[in-house]
């Protein structure tokens, strides 16, 4: 390990930070995290704190970047992998066609911004409507972020262009189904 | 394309109206809002925030809907070389009309974004005020002797009792919890007049860079010797100015940063050692 802010903090290792952050991101509590760690609470918190400092160290970004890797493969975590948020069979269902179906990740993305843009908490939403967790729904993020900028990597933008369309697509088509449960848009009486 | 060029104008205007009032009406609630939302993350502000700019998003889409089907398509025989210079006035006009339209937009959207101000100094005092009241009631959880708090932490910590020697578990309150996040914005919001000084140098040298070549124009028509050795010699002052400002920016970020985390230092001590790293990070990567 060439550097030395990738060494563990009190024995929590960056992968342990990250999946614990991803599960906690999914409701689970952070004293069963702890359980699950077989570290103490006092002793995970602090480390917590000090593994922020290092990303804030770390002028290469490698800490952060593994950060973000290691959050998504929280379901693959030695230890912390078990530990499941109940989720409803929909929910359940939901997650892998996100995971393996990329129109459907843009779709629920695109929903996602344009219940925020109609006043709701996107996040909440997403999970009344689809019951995926915040933390899941980042955590699939992650990966089609990985995609993309391998794609952006391999000159491939016809492909990247298509799906930031998509979601565009999406985003209006939801829009257009919250104002109308709202009652419109403040300057639908304006036409041209 | 006269035709259509007026109900352009008349319909974009129509629509900065309604961004004007959308705004006006919307600002006094969030800034009510901003205010009672007693929620640590102010989520129901956030979330009439974020309704208010998709508003106002949506009107700006509109416009540019319009631009791009009845401006940028306008049918027109391109093969006429009169017509095609006349639709490209037509569409600079409209394109600019809409410009006018964006500016005001994007005001309006900063106005909205401007309501939200976070009262670092509040929250602070409420931890400190915790802590005063709490520091005196800790027990030991074997033999129930007090057991002090000595200082403010911010996360589970285990605190030795001075009678029994039992290691306590003392778990923080959520708010005190945050206060190595709030001890950020905190230090940051005090000393922010710091940063601005060292900001506005760009906006400074710019102007005493404008100064100097207006002078430098105004000598092209001049043939009066001691005219041209004064305004060559008021453009080397200006220069001067322009090279010291310049010299200046550097030391003025140091100035700030410094005092920004000796703030943060102050507010959340046990952290110090790693404040100082990051500090000489930044420091770093603006030197880069």
């Amino acid at each position: 390990m060439s550097n030395s802010l990738l060494e563990p903090v009190h024995g929590v290792s960056l992968y342990d930070y990250a999946a614990a952050a991803a599960k906690m991101a999914t409701g689970i509590d952070q004293k069963e995290i702890c359980k699950t760690l077989g570290i103490e609470l006092a002793v995970f918190e602090e480390a917590s704190a000090l593994w922020v400092a290092r990303m804030q160290e770390d002028s290469t970004f490698e800490v952060s970047i593994l950060f973000g890797q290691y959050f998504s493969e929280a379901d693959k975590h030695p230890k912390l992998s078990g530990l499941q948020a109940q989720v409803s069979e929909e929910g359940k269902a939901n997650l892998e066609k996100m995971k393996t179906d990329r129109y459907f990740y843009e779709e629920l993305n695109g929903a996602r911004q344009a219940a925020y843009d109609y006043g709701y908490d996107g996040a909440q939403w997403i999970q009344d409507n689809f019951g995926i967790s915040l933390g899941d729904f980042q955590s699939v993020a992650m990966k089609w972020s990985e995609v993309q900028n391998e794609e952006v990597r391999n000159n491939n933008t016809d492909n990247v262009h298509h799906f930031i369309d998509y979601q565009q697509k999406k985003q209006e088509e939801y829009a257009a189904k919250f104002a109308s449960e709202q009652g419109g848009n403040v300057a639908d009486d304006v036409e041209f | 394309m006269q035709e259509t060029k007026e109900r352009f104008f008349t319909f974009i205007g129509k629509l900065e109206d309604k961004l004007r009032e959308f705004t006006a009406a919307s600002i006094p609630e969030l800034v009510e809002l901003n205010n009672t939302d007693t929620d640590q993350f102010k989520r129901g502000y956030h979330r009439m925030k974020s309704a208010v700019l998709g508003q106002l998003d949506s009107i700006q889409k509109k416009a540019l809907d319009v631009k791009e089907e009845k401006i940028t398509c306008f049918p027109f025989p391109s093969d006429d070389h009169e017509i095609s210079k006349i639709y490209h006035q037509f569409r600079n006009e409209c394109y600019d009309r809409f410009f006018q339209l964006d500016e005001l937009y994007s005001k309006c959207r900063e106005e909205v974004e401007g309501t939200h101000q976070e009262d670092f100094e509040s929250k602070y005092q409420k931890i400190l005020d915790e802590y005063e009241t709490l520091k005196d009631k800790f027990r030991c959880e074997q033999c129930g002797s007090p057991v002090t708090i000595d200082k403010i932490y911010f996360t589970t910590t285990y605190i030795t009792c001075p009678s029994c020697q039992t290691r306590n578990t003392f778990e923080p309150s959520s708010q005190a919890k945050m206060l190595e996040h709030i001890g950020r914005s905190l230090a940051e919001q005090r000393t922010s007049h710091l940063l601005e000084e060292h900001d506005e140098i760009p906006q400074k040298t710019q102007a005493l860079y404008l100064q100097r070549h207006e002078i430098e124009l105004s000598l092209i028509h001049e043939s009066d010797k001691r005219i041209i050795e004064q305004k060559r010699a008021q453009m080397q002052e200006l220069e001067k100015q322009k090279v010291e400002l310049e010299s200046k920016r550097p030391a003025l970020y140091q100035t700030y940063l410094r005092a920004m985390f000796d703030e943060w230092n102050k507010i959340n001590p046990a952290l110090t050692d790693e404040h100082e790293k990051f500090y000489n990070r930044l420091l770093n990567d603006y030197q880069k």
